[in-house]
């Protein structure tokens, strides 16, 4: 079976400030994901795993270059054009970020965004993309679909936002969701309940997860295989099973004793 | 041996624009000399109200709280700024909780100076070591608070809190926003002043992953009340109420 996603010697440098030399941020970083894959990108703040997933998804910020490849359907993204990559965005490859009140236009109603992605990818009657963002909100588990889409971000509560979010990521079947620290913002029980919308989504449409965390409880829980970035780098990349019985990596080892339960040791 | 700090039937009341809101419903605990309370519920359960209302940020609708044996209600001037010294406060997020344009010097030095603690040339030997002892360079006094990382920041708000000799620190989800690993970091540095310093916490949090590896006792709030209050050990093996059955749920099970 062809990869889906196929990344080979993805480097990622930050421009220098005033003629300093660019920093690393990645470093010939390489990895499959087979459809339907669940996959963890485990690592500490500052280890490179929110770059990765923009290198992918293409929404690098300017200071951030890329080089290598990244293969989405046998197309390479880096070489692709702008245009190709937005027709991608949104409909095969969606992304799920870490704070919903950020990723969300705080003046514009929920439903009129989620039905936002179906307009941008050619539907011309709003009012069947109305519609359809409904019932994608429904599906996700919004209470009161139909009254809440007329609402704006504010007047939902965090986890209604991650839904909203969530919607609008899966609202046109993508083969790919990539969800960066999606509960991170969320408190422990809200964080249960979107994981297992994450995980029901993830089953019933055979779509393939990259799920970005630095708290292997949330991945272990998701995830059948990890990747653990440490410092630009893939040092583990094995079923979490494996991880969690045996971390070889030393980061790795701390990532999971920072989660095992109190006096219980590897 | 007596409670430190002692809470009776504590009321903590907003009035928004369309009524009123109850956000601590009759509160009672009592936190003894050296131990950590965590307090732990769902966002909106009223931790923080309850944190706020005990040091007296926000006010008290009805009821007792009692620090040291005194009627913290009825505090004023000196008696109350002597209480503000003894019981001190570590927010969630410390890029909104340290001034970023102060010295982290100045940050960790204002204190010492508000309650004349120690003279001028002492109150710099002093800040130094404390900067040392929440395991910062004495150097990092010069440099600003948009310099250091989420957990280094962190353990600057620790060093100020710690500048005025406090017995008592509210904790208000202190490690919350930190990444698992300094997080770790964070609980032990906790851990090992606590022991140093003979501290008392009040332990704010709704994770009650962190919670197991620091807290004596667990009280978990919900609506406005304490719904169960037990040993960590306890509770952790038997919850008895909803809310903490709940919480406990929430923890991300893995398959180890």
């Amino acid at each position: 079976m062809n990869p889906l996603l196929s990344v080979e010697g993805l480097h990622v440098d930050a421009a220098g400030a005033r003629g300093a030399a660019p920093r690393p941020v990645l470093r010939d970083v390489s990895f499959a994901l087979q459809p339907g894959a669940t996959v963890g990108l485990l690592g500490a703040s500052g280890s490179g795993k929110t770059s990765l997933a923009l290198a992918v998804l293409g929404l690098l910020p300017p200071a951030l270059t890329a080089r290598g490849r990244v293969f989405f359907e046998g197309l390479e993204l880096l070489a692709a054009s702008r245009g190709a990559r937005r027709l991608l965005r949104g409909r095969r490859l969606s992304m799920v970020f870490q704070e919903p009140l950020t990723a969300l236009n705080p003046r514009m109603r929920v439903g009129a965004q989620v039905a936002e992605v179906a307009r941008a990818h050619g539907e011309r009657e709003s009012r069947r993309a109305m519609r359809d963002a409904v019932v994608m909100m429904a599906r996700v588990g919004l209470a009161e679909a139909d009254v809440q889409a007329y609402r704006f971000p504010h007047e939902l509560s965090g986890g209604e936002r991650q839904r909203v979010l969530i919607a609008m990521a899966l609202l046109l079947d993508p083969a790919l969701l990539i969800a960066d620290e999606p509960t991170s913002a969320l408190d422990v029980t809200v964080q249960a309940q979107v994981l297992a919308l994450l995980r029901a989504q993830q089953r019933e449409r055979g779509m393939a997860l990259l799920l970005v965390s630095h708290d292997l409880g949330v991945i272990a829980t998701t995830c059948e295989r990890t990747l653990v970035l440490h410092d630009g780098s893939i040092v583990e990349d094995v079923p979490t099973r494996q991880l969690l019985a045996a971390p070889e990596h030393s980061q790795a080892r701390a990532l999971v004793a920072a989660v095992r339960p109190v006096g219980r040791s590897a | 041996m007596s409670a430190l700090l002692e809470l009776r039937d504590v009321v903590v009341d907003y009035a928004p624009h369309n009524g009123r809101a109850r956000a601590v419903d009759g509160v009672s605990l009592d936190v003894a000399h050296g131990e950590t309370l965590a307090l732990v519920g769902e966002s909106g359960s009223g931790k923080t109200s309850l944190a706020r209302a005990i040091l007296r940020l926000v006010r008290t609708a009805s009821g007792t709280i009692r620090f040291d044996g005194a009627d913290v209600l009825a505090l004023s001037g000196s008696g109350l700024r002597q209480f503000r010294r003894r019981a001190q406060v570590v927010f969630q997020d410390p890029k909104a909780s340290l001034d970023p344009r102060m010295r982290v010097g100045d940050v960790v030095r204002e204190g010492i100076d508000i309650h004349a603690l120690a003279p001028r040339s002492e109150a710099d030997r002093r800040v130094e070591r404390l900067l040392q002892e929440v395991g910062l360079s004495a150097a990092d006094a010069e440099r600003f608070p948009h310099e250091f990382s989420g957990g280094e920041r962190q353990r600057i708000a620790i060093a100020r809190a710690l500048a005025v000799e406090p017995e008592f620190l509210v904790l208000d989800e202190a490690v919350s926003a930190l990444d698992v690993l300094v997080r770790q970091q964070v609980l032990d540095l906790l851990a090992s002043l606590q022991a140093a310093r003979a501290l008392t916490y009040l332990f704010i949090a709704h994770d009650l992953a962190v919670v197991e590896r620091i807290a004596t006792r667990v009280a978990v709030m919900q609506h406005g009340r304490i719904v169960e209050c037990a040993a960590t050990a306890t509770l952790f093996a038997a919850p008895s109420s909803g809310a903490a059955q709940a919480l406990l749920a929430a923890i991300p099970r893995i398959p180890w």
